[in-house]
This record gives structure tokens, C-alpha cells and sequence, in this order.
């Protein structure tokens, strides 16, 4: 039956901040006009760029819409039938399985698409028998764990409520390429005389709009954040009132910080003395205040104290529970069905005896090729394109090619699918119903089939019904574990009723988006806090006895740094790689995706290194120069362009080109992981720079 | 007839504007365009965060000016002004794809539509208004920065334009809400970065809209219709006679040659329509008059008859409209001497067929001047830098302005044929650098 022309509720199910509700017309059965969804009040206004592209992604020469099998004699891709790529990948599954045992199967699933069908996955590989998988993740979970250390729980105020804070602290985000609805919400705070502070190495679009801009070195946030609570303790700028009552370690971190002078702090982060009182000046005077704090930051190898020492700020002024006030980091209140993250995706405390939960995200490429008993044999990958996403790319590259077999499932040939035996086409999120949720504001939404799905694609869920009869299993086992074609919905509506005790149902959310249920526009309005205390914990047991850290935040050294002057041993961009490489998100991709479309390639057509003058100037280095970045893990060679408001000693090179592309950036990092969450530390990452 | 209506005004807030592009992929979306090409597009000022200076975005279409210069300058009437929104139209049927509206346009509106052959732009979204609905790329603007102020008439508050949009009085439908002040020195690294005092910065954010390679055809158009109107004037004042066949000949070539530069050539009888308004169709009638009349004196009047006058008024009226084309588009900062390019360039050509010293000596001097203020001007952004090779400078200057004058002191008579010929040849560089040179009006530069 042909799928109705209209306009639908829709949502954007990538791994973004702003999670927008859609409304999506569809004309003769094809998509026509992508609007955003007014029901949605933290994306009421515009969909992105990105969002906009769907109209050619979608349709784009290159999607992908045939099962590929690489040709053994040739290397080349061949078009063949579903029956023949899902007999090759049963036999390869049977083999593996027979000879090695079910776990020297991988099966890598990423951030590419939410949807709680997703989740079909994980039952498919119980009935096969168990697999190999991850844990941790790439994306944010330094943060999540000082959060969750520190408050209890991932939640914050609901992002319009931004509007209501006098003093916005963006600490490390650049709002206005990645989250460009919360910009909104920072312009309605600064049009009645709020003020901004942005905090970030590069000029942004979003510095431009401050009043002050904190440009540290990277990795050394933690001596700011350190120095400005000094500061607000001696000059008596914290709220003793909130301290005394809802906040355990205060009088220890004030001691702790006695030390943390702003000439300390200017050593170790290269920001003017001048600059961290006058933060702190802001910071102590001005209430409410809302810290929001970016992904990037997080993802060193000290960043889990970063992150405690900033969420201290919010505690020590007492900007927690109030409207324009807190710590806004992530949302996970729609994570209703299942459990939370960072918790969820730690290792299992009793493992599972089929499903080998071994494998840290972050350390993806060693740890492939370092296992053993079984040792990995074929992987599956799915929402996801691991080779230039994650760390130590070549290493990455040279696990996925010790395997014997690979499937990806993808829309597009990426690096990680150039790699596979078969490649299956992958739906977009207009091809198949979904429920998903977010992490900046609190709605659930659904994201409806409104388009066939074109050539011969198929949902996830229907090739591992396929691939699982193949194999063997029972028609009863599939039906109970994976809803047939047709059967979304009522397995969706199962799903929410059982998660939200009927509260959401499918059919609302066809008219629109609907918040979570105990969703509050104030995160922690109760001044109750799920931690051990029931206080804020500057002072955590949990970060010493878990991640044998100190239990007050500080900073810590990152393993791979420039060096502030706390090193009196070593000068600043002193070694053989003396610049740190940035490797930011920017508007025209999430990760690796968009970049491949005609759309994002006339606004950015390809990889450029941003160098400062003095920079550029020392290596012979100007706007245009083929450049050679390079350090022992790797070597990329990109167009250099001078960017004067960097700060010196930093390059930047955004993330998400392919390596076909020629810019994939990790190529360059370390598979490293944070000090708390099992996160990535790829952006602690030292280069040098040459014409080449 | 009524008067069309006073269109809306577009509203760029400079403030709220991040430069997230939503606009121009609003504006693909909703006219179903190629992806990655827009009627819209978003020019960043100072790009590479000059310290002292503010980065900011302008996001612009078509302004659907007042005085709209390409709704002036279109040969072919195919642009003209909405009765009921007051918005400024390309009717795709009748356009010939000239694109010569996007060289009078100071805002780049007009694009050229390769497929369609047809220059296509910005309609105000005049579909979505009848609806009672804001064009898409306001309607899209995730951050409320791009808006439509007053339906019907209503300005508002008139705000300076920001740099790189460029004011040249052709009153666009459009406002600027400035950015809000802020503390100088925000930024951490301005403590020790040198401050510029005023511009904007940064390379074209696209390729020049006039380049050498794209518009070739129109070079050689333009210097043998120069060509052939000296040989007309230099044959009124003593010249020899070119034969009438040749003169035919290399007339037809240069129109084919212009033809060929459109995108719909088989409309290309459409180019003469706007005499009352467009310097280019009059550039168009003048030239269709000189090649008929000027080779029909040549083959059977004498200098100073009646046809020989004809053909001599058209061609005079041919270079003066040529230069006319190029003045309605330039940026008024160029040297003003190439105003009259191809006006002295033809007075030069003809005292040299002439052999007459008291027309091409002064001709020279004044092409020596127009040649070096032009080179010192230099060229705007980046181009095509071999016309400024020292090699090519010499080359035009050797051969177009001192061979005559070396020839004329000391060769032989017999060998003045020598002296037309290096004339012409420099003529013909110098026509190249007057391309590369073009400074054309453009938002951002």
C-alpha cells in the first residue's frame, strides 16, 4: 500500500544537541518541504543546515540502495541480491561461530541514527548465540560521571529556561555551530542585559557575542575553574548559606584551592591573571548563572577533574535549582527505557555469559587487535563509521583488516564500509517509524515512516529477521525478539506504554512532541540530589574509590600536553610536536555525516588547518599553503589558512573528514581514555605543522 | 496602469546572525535548486578574526531594489517588477542568459542556471506571500535573524549599511540591525595582536563574477568590434579602404563569437529589445547597424558619402555604448580613463590606419595613462594573473603604444603596415588586462 502524501510530526534522530521536531511534507511520495515542528519549544524556529540537507540526502546519486559484496579477485564492490549478501554473511557468521566460538564475532554499533528499534540488535546477537561488544563511548562520558558524581544525576534546566540567566558561562561549546537553536536562548538573555562569557581557545561565532572571552590552553580548564573558586572563597563571593546546607566538601575545597592563585593559573593555562579575576568578578556577582558546558573539553585525559571543578562553580555560587541558574551538560531524562547513561554503558559488574562486554570504544583499534581466547573474527557495524571517527585511525583501519569478514551497514560508502566484504543499505529516518529521545531538552518524539524506502533498502530490524531465519533460528524466537514489517508500531507502543505506565503514547506524539514524563523546566528544584550524601559532592568517595582520583576536583596534568609553565622543565611548545591540534564540530556535519553532500561541500569544499600568524609565520606557513600536519601516529596533508584569533600554540582542523577525503583527524590522535566514564581522550593530541 | 507596489524589505539582524547557512538551504529547498547552489548566500566578514574587528554575517538574495539596475540593464525585457508583490522578476522565458544582470547587480542576486540556460534568482517567495506566508528563508532562520519588514511600504528605521555590503544608491529593500556594543578587547589573544583601525578583511568568498577564462568570448566580441569601427573612422580620414568581404567576415565572427556566450543563443534577436533603458542592447542595435552599413559603404561609397556617414555614426555610437556597458557594472573607485577604453582604443586604431600623428599621438598618451593607472590600480581579489606577468605589461606596452611612435620617427613608410599591425595586437592585450582588471560591484569584497 502507497504511503499517504501530507505533512507529519517528525524529529531528527542525530547525535546532536538540538534533537529538532520536524514537519516533514511529502508530495507524490516524496519528500518536499522540511519544516521545524512549533510543538518542539527548545527548536520552535528553524531547522539547521543539516536538517535542510535531508532533501538531498535522501536522494542523494550516492546513497547506497543495493547489498554490495566485495568481488575476492577483483577488490571491487558488486552489486548482488539480499538472498546472496545475507547467504554470504550467514555462512561467514556459521563459520566463525562453529570454529571460534560466537564472541570472534564484533558487533560495533555508534551514535548514527537514535531509535529504540535500535535495540533489536542486542536480542538478534543473544539468539545467535552472544558476540563481542563495546563499552564506554566516544562522545561525553567524562562528563556524565562528574556530573553524576557531583549532582546525582544527568539533568538540567530546560534549555529556554537559559533565557532567565543574567551571566551564561559557555565553557568549551560553540553553540553556534553545534547547538544553533540554544544561540536563541543566549540572544533573548542578552537583549534584557544578561551577559555572556565563552571560554574556548578559538574566536568562535559564538566568542564574538561575549563580553569576555577566556581563550586557555587546552587541557588546563581545570586551573581557570581552580583560581575562580579561589578567588570567590577569599573574596567572599560564594553563597555560605547553599554551601552549609546542600553542599558536602566545602570547606575542604576551600582549603584544597588555597594555592590556586590566578598567577598559578596563568602558568598552567597561558590565560592573563587579569582575565581569571575578571571571570571570577562576573562569576561571583552576577546570579543567576548558568554554566553550559561543550563535549570537547571532556575528552582529555584529566577531564573528569575538568569537569568536577567547573559543576563546583555552579555549587559554590549556588546556581543550582533555580531558573536561570545551573549546570547544563547533558539531559538524559527521555533515557526512560532502560538504564541511564554513563552507568548503562560501563562494563556489566556480572558479565554475560554470551554477550563479551570487553572491548573500551576508546581503545577500539588495539584492543581488536589484542584479543584473544576468542580472538575477533568478523565484525558488524551499524550506525557507525569507526575508522576515521575513532582514535588511532590507522590502527583502526588495520584491526578492521586483520578480520576475516566485515559487514557495515550504512547509507553511504564511508571509510569503514570501503573496508567491508558485504556493505548493506542502510534506511534513513524517514524510512522506517521510531521513537527517540535527547539530550538538551526533554521531549520524546517520534520519527514516522513517511516514504517508502527506496531501491531495495531495508530496516535493520527486518535483514536481522532475515539473517536470523537463515541461520536457523525459530520463527517463534524471531517474532518474540524482532517486530515483523508492519509491526513497529505496536512494538513502539508496548515500549512506551510499559516505560512511561501509559503516560505517552504513540499517537500523541503523531500530533507532537511530548516531554518526558517528570520533566521539570528546573533540574533539582527540590535541592535534592540523588548522591550518596544527598548533597552536592565537591567532595566525591565515589571518584577516589571508582577512578582513584582525588576526591576534591583539581587539575591534573594531560598525558600529552604542550605544557603550561607548571612544567618549569619544559617551555611551552617545547618537544618534537608543539602544537595541539583542535579537532572541533562544525555546522556542516554531525561526526563523519552530511560532509559527503553537494550542500555542505559549497560552504566548506574541503579539510583546512586554521594556524595562527605567529604560527604560520615561524614554519613559512601562510593562507593557502599545502600544509603536512603530522606526529608519530600519522600524517595529513590539508590547505593551512591563517586564523588570527586562535590562540598561539593551537591548530584546528574540524572533525569529520573522511580519509578519503583527505582530513580524517584521527589519524593523528591516541587511543586514550579519560580518567573517569571510560570515555575518548583523542583531543589530547600534539602535532607540528609543515609546508609540504 | 497602476504602479507595482513597494516590495517587503528583507532584515538582516547582524546581531543574532551566526552564519549557519539555513537560510541559503531553505531558499535550495523550496525553488527545488541543484544542491549546493542557492539564491541566497551568506558572506562572513572578517573570516579570519582580525583583532578589533567584528565578525559578522550577511545572508543576501535579491534586495528587489527601487531602483532595481538590472530590471535597467536587461537587453532582452525579461525582468520586470511584480503588480502584486512589488518583487523584482526574471521571466525565464523571454531571459536570453546574457547574465549580464548579475554584472549591473551589486549584490550578485541573478544566477546563472547552466541546465536552463537562464538566469534564475530570488522571488521574494511571491508563491508563499499570496499564501500569507513569509519567504522560506525567513520563515527557516532557526535564530529569528533574517526578516521581512512591512508587507507593503514600511521601512522602518533606516540603518547604515555594514561593510562589504555595497551602497551604490540603487535603493535596495533591505535593513541592517547592528550588532550590539561590546567591551574592545574581549577577546584574550587581542592583548597582543595589532589592532587595524577600519575594513573588512578576507579573501572573495566566491569566484569573481566577470573572469577571463568564463568570458573570453566577449574579449575577442569587444576588440574586433573596436577594430572594425576604427577601420571605418581611420577610412573617413584617409585610411585604405578594407576590403568589403573581410570587413563582413570578421564582423559575423565577432557576433557569432558574442552569441556564443549566451546561454539561450537561438533568443539572442530578444538582446536588442530595452534600447530605452539598457546600454547593452543599445551596444547590440549600434553594432547590428555598423556591420551591414559599414560594409555595404565600404564595397560601394567613398569616405564622406552619405552610407560612409552612417556607418561611421554607427560605429562611433558601437565603442561609446561598448564602454557603457562596463560603466553601468564598475565599482566607481576604478581610474575613470577606462571609462573611454574602447572609445580611444578605436580613435587610436583609426589615426594609425590613418597614418594621421595628430589622432593616434594623442591617443597614445592618453591609452599610456588609462594602461598605467589601471595596472597601478591593480586588480580586485584574486584573478587570473597573466596579464599582470612583467611580460605581458611590456609586451602591451611595446608593442600597442611605442612601436607606432618608433615606427612613425624612424622606420621606412613602407613599413607603417608593420605599425598597424603591432597597434592592434596591443590593442588586443590591453583589452585582456581591461578583463582582468574588470572591478566589478560585489557584496564582500
Amino acid at each position: 500500500m502507497p504511503l499517504p502524501d501530507g505533512t507529519f510530526t517528525s524529529a531528527c534522530p542525530r547525535n546532536c544537541y538540538s534533537t529538532c521536531g520536524l514537519r516533514v511534507t511529502v508530495e507524490g511520495g516524496r519528500l518536499r518541504r522540511i519544516e521545524p515542528h512549533p510543538g518542539n519549544a527548545a527548536t520552535p524556529d528553524g531547522v539547521c543546515l543539516k536538517g535542510l540537507s535531508y532533501l538531498e540526502r535522501v536522494y542523494s546519486p550516492e546513497r547506497l540502495l543495493h547489498p554490495l559484496r566485495r568481488d575476492n579477485r577483483t577488490g571491487a564492490f558488486q552489486r548482488v541480491g539480499w538472498d546472496e549478501a545475507l547467504d554470504t554473511i550467514a555462512g561467514a557468521l556459521r563459520a566463525a561461530r562453529d570454529r571460534h566460538g560466537a564472541q570472534s564475532i564484533l558487533y560495533y554499533a555508534s551514535s548514527g541514527t537514535k531509535g529504540l528499534l535500535n535495540g533489536v540488535a542486542a536480542r538478534f546477537w543473544a539468539l545467535f548465540g552472544g558476540c563481542t561488544t563495546t563499552y564506554g563511548d566516544l562522545c561525553w562520558p567524562a562528563g556524565l560521571e562528574a556530573t553524576r558524581l557531583t549532582l546525582g544525576a544527568n539533568e538540567h534546566n530546560a534549555p529556554w529556561d537559559l533565557a532567565n540567566a543574567r551571566l551564561i558561562v559557555l565553557w568549551g561549546k560553540n553553540a553556534a555551530e553545534t547547538n544553533v537553536h540554544q544561540m536563541a536562548f543566549v540572544d533573548r538573555a542578552l537583549a534584557a542585559g544578561g551577559r555572556l562569557v565563552v571560554i574556548d581557545p578559538r574566536r568562535t561565532e559564538t566568542a564574538e557575542r561575549a563580553v569576555l572571552h577566556v581563550q586557555p590552553h587546552p587541557g588546563t580548564d581545570a586551573a581557570v575553574a581552580l583560581a575562580v573558586a579561589h578567588l570567590l572563597f577569599a573574596r567572599g563571593l560564594v553563597d555560605r548559606a547553599f554551601l552549609d546546607t546542600h553542599v558536602l566538601g566545602a570547606a575542604e575545597y576551600e582549603a584544597h584551592v588555597r594555592g590556586c592563585t590566578p598567577e598559578w593559573a596563568e602558568r598552567i593555562a597561558g590565560v592573563p591573571a587579569s582575565q581569571v579575576e575578571a571571570l571570577a568578578e562576573l562569576v561571583g556577582a552576577i546570579r543567576p548563572m548558568t554554566i553550559c558546558a561543550g563535549f570537547g573539553m571532556q575528552r582529555y585525559t584529566n577531564s573528569g577533574q575538568t569537569m568536577r571543578s567547573l559543576i563546583a562553580l555552579a555549587a559554590l555560587t549556588g546556581n543550582i535549582g533555580k531558573p536561570g541558574a545551573g549546570w547544563v551538560f547533558a539531559n538524559l531524562r527521555t533515557q526512560i527505557f532502560g538504564g541511564k547513561d554513563p552507568l548503562a554503558f560501563y562494563p556489566p559488574e556480572r558479565p554475560d555469559t554470551n554477550v563479551r562486554v570487553s572491548i573500551s570504544t576508546a581503545l577500539l583499534g588495539p584492543q581488536m587487535l589484542a584479543t584473544t581466547n576468542p580472538p575477533l573474527k568478523v565484525a558488524w557495524v551499524e550506525r557507525g563509521n569507526p575508522i576515521p571517527q575513532n582514535p588511532e585511525t590507522l590502527t583502526v583501519l588495520r584491526a578492521f583488516r586483520a578480520l576475516d569478514f566485515r559487514v557495515v551497514v550504512d547509507e553511504f560508502l564511508t571509510d569503514t564500509a570501503r573496508e567491508a566484504d558485504v556493505v548493506l543499505p542502510a534506511k534513513t529516518f524517514f524510512e522506517q517509524t521510531d521513537v527517540i529521545g535527547a539530550y538538551w531538552h526533554d521531549y520524546l518524539q517520534l520519527r514516522p515512516q513517511v516514504i517508502a524506502a527506496p531501491g531495495e533498502v531495508k530496516p535493520e530490524s527486518e535483514i536481522y529477521r532475515l539473517l536470523a531465519a537463515r541461520l536457523g533460528i525459530p520463527p517463534a524466537e524471531i517474532d518474540a525478539a524482532i517486530p515483523a514489517p508492519g509491526g513497529e508500531d505496536a512494538w513502539l507502543s508496548a515500549r512506551l506504554a510499559e516505560a512511561t505506565a501509559g503516560a505517552v503514547t504513540l499517537e500523541a506524539l503523531r500530533e507532537g512532541p511530548v516531554r518526558a514524563p517528570g520533566a521539570a523546566d528546573v533540574a533539582f528544584a527540590d535541592l535534592r540530589f540523588p548522591t550518596p550524601s544527598g548533597r552536592i559532592e565537591v567532595w566525591s568517595g565515589e571518584a577516589a574509590s571508582r577512578w582513584g582520583a582525588h576526591p576534591l576536583p583539581g587539575f591534573v596534568e594531560p598525558k600529552e600536553w604542550a605544557g603550561g609553565g607548571a612544567r618549569r622543565d619544559q617551555a611551552p611548545g617545547d618537544g618534537p610536536y608543539p602544537l595541539t591540534l583542535l579537532t572541533p564540530n562544525t555546522k556542516t556535519r554531525i561526526h563523519s555525516q552530511f560532509g559527503n553532500l553537494q550542500s555542505m561541500r559549497a560552504i566548506e569544499p574541503r579539510p583546512v588547518l586554521s594556524i595562527g600568524r605567529a604560527d604560520a609565520a615561524a614554519r613559512g606557513v601562510s593562507t593557502g599553503t599545502r600544509v603536512r600536519v603530522f606526529n608519530e601516529r600519522g600524517a595529513l596533508v590539508v590547505e593551512a589558512r591563517i586564523d588570527e584569533g586562535l590562540r598561539p600554540g593551537c591548530v584546528s582542523l574540524p572533525n569529520g573528514w573522511w580519509l578519503s577525503d583527505g582530513g580524517a583527524v584521527n589519524v593523528l590522535s591516541k587511543a586514550r581514555e579519560t580518567d573517569m566514564g571510560f570515555g575518548a581522550a583523542f583531543h589530547e593530541n600534539l602535532v607540528e605543522v609543515e609546508p609540504a | 496602469m497602476r504602479a507595482a507596489p513597494r516590495p517587503p524589505a528583507f532584515v538582516n539582524d547582524l546581531e543574532t546572525c551566526v552564519g549557519c547557512h539555513a537560510c541559503a538551504l531553505a531558499c535550495a529547498n523550496e525553488n527545488g535548486l541543484a544542491p549546493g547552489t542557492s539564491w541566497r548566500q551568506v558572506i562572513t566578514s572578517n573570516a579570519d578574526r582580525r583583532p578589533g574587528l567584528p565578525v559578522f554575517h550577511l545572508s543576501l538574495a535579491c534586495n528587489h531594489c527601487l531602483d532595481a539596475p538590472c530590471l535597467k540593464g536587461c537587453p532582452a525585457r525579461a525582468i520586470s517588477r511584480d503588480a502584486r508583490t512589488g518583487a523584482v522578476l526574471i521571466d525565464e522565458r523571454l531571459c536570453i542568459g546574457c547574465r549580464y544582470c548579475s554584472w549591473v547587480c551589486p549584490y550578485d542576486a541573478p544566477k546563472f542556471d547552466a541546465a536552463a540556460g537562464v538566469m534564475r534568482k530570488c522571488t521574494l517567495c511571491a508563491h508563499r506571500l499570496g499564501e500569507g506566508l513569509q519567504p522560506a528563508c525567513v520563515s527557516l532562520c532557526p535564530v529569528g535573524a533574517l526578516k521581512l519588514d512591512g508587507a507593503n511600504g514600511s521601512t522602518g528605521a533606516a540603518t547604515l549599511a555594514p561593510p562589504g555590503f555595497p551602497d551604490v544608491g540603487v535603493r535596495p529593500m533591505i535593513r541592517f540591525l547592528p550588532m550590539r556594543a561590546r567591551a574592545a578587547g574581549a577577546h584574550a589573544v587581542e592583548a597582543t595582536g595589532e589592532v587595524p583601525s577600519t575594513g573588512p578583511s578576507g579573501p572573495r568568498s566566491s569566484a569573481p563574477k566577470i573572469a577571463l577564462r568564463t568570458e573570453w568570448t566577449l574579449v575577442a566580441f569587444t576588440w574586433i568590434a573596436t577594430v572594425l569601427s576604427a577601420a571605418i573612422l581611420g577610412w573617413m580620414i584617409g585610411a585604405p579602404r578594407v576590403a568589403p568581404a573581410a570587413f563582413a567576415a570578421l564582423a559575423a565572427v565577432a557576433a557569432a563569437l558574442s552569441a556564443r556566450h549566451l546561454g539561450r543563443p537561438l533568443r539572442a534577436c530578444r538582446a536588442g529589445l530595452n534600447v530605452r533603458h539598457s546600454w547593452l542592447s543599445r551596444e547590440v542595435i549600434a553594432y547590428a547597424a555598423m556591420a551591414p552599413l559599414g560594409t555595404m559603404a565600404l564595397a560601394t561609397d567613398v569616405p564622406g558619402g552619405r552610407l560612409a556617414w552612417a556607418a561611421t555614426l554607427a560605429a562611433a555610437v558601437t565603442v561609446v555604448c561598448v564602454d557603457q556597458v562596463y560603466v553601468a557594472m564598475a565599482r566607481r573607485s576604478r581610474p575613470w580613463l577606462d571609462d573611454h577604453a574602447a572609445t580611444s582604443s578605436a580613435l587610436f586604431l583609426a589615426g594609425l590606419f590613418a597614418g594621421q600623428p595628430v589622432l593616434w599621438g594623442p591617443a597614445t598618451a592618453f591609452r599610456a595613462v588609462a594602461f598605467a593607472a589601471r595596472v597601478r590600480a591593480g586588480p580586485p581579489g584574486a584573478r587570473w594573473d597573466r596579464t599582470r606577468h612583467p611580460a605581458a605589461l611590456a609586451a602591451r606596452v611595446v608593442l600597442g603604444l611605442a612601436a607606432p611612435a618608433a615606427f612613425w620617427a624612424w622606420a621606412p613608410p613602407s613599413a607603417w603596415p608593420a605599425a598597424i599591425a603591432c597597434g592592434i595586437a596591443g590593442e588586443a592585450l590591453d583589452r585582456l588586462s581591461f578583463y582582468d582588471h574588470l572591478d566589478v560591484i560585489t557584496p564582500g569584497a
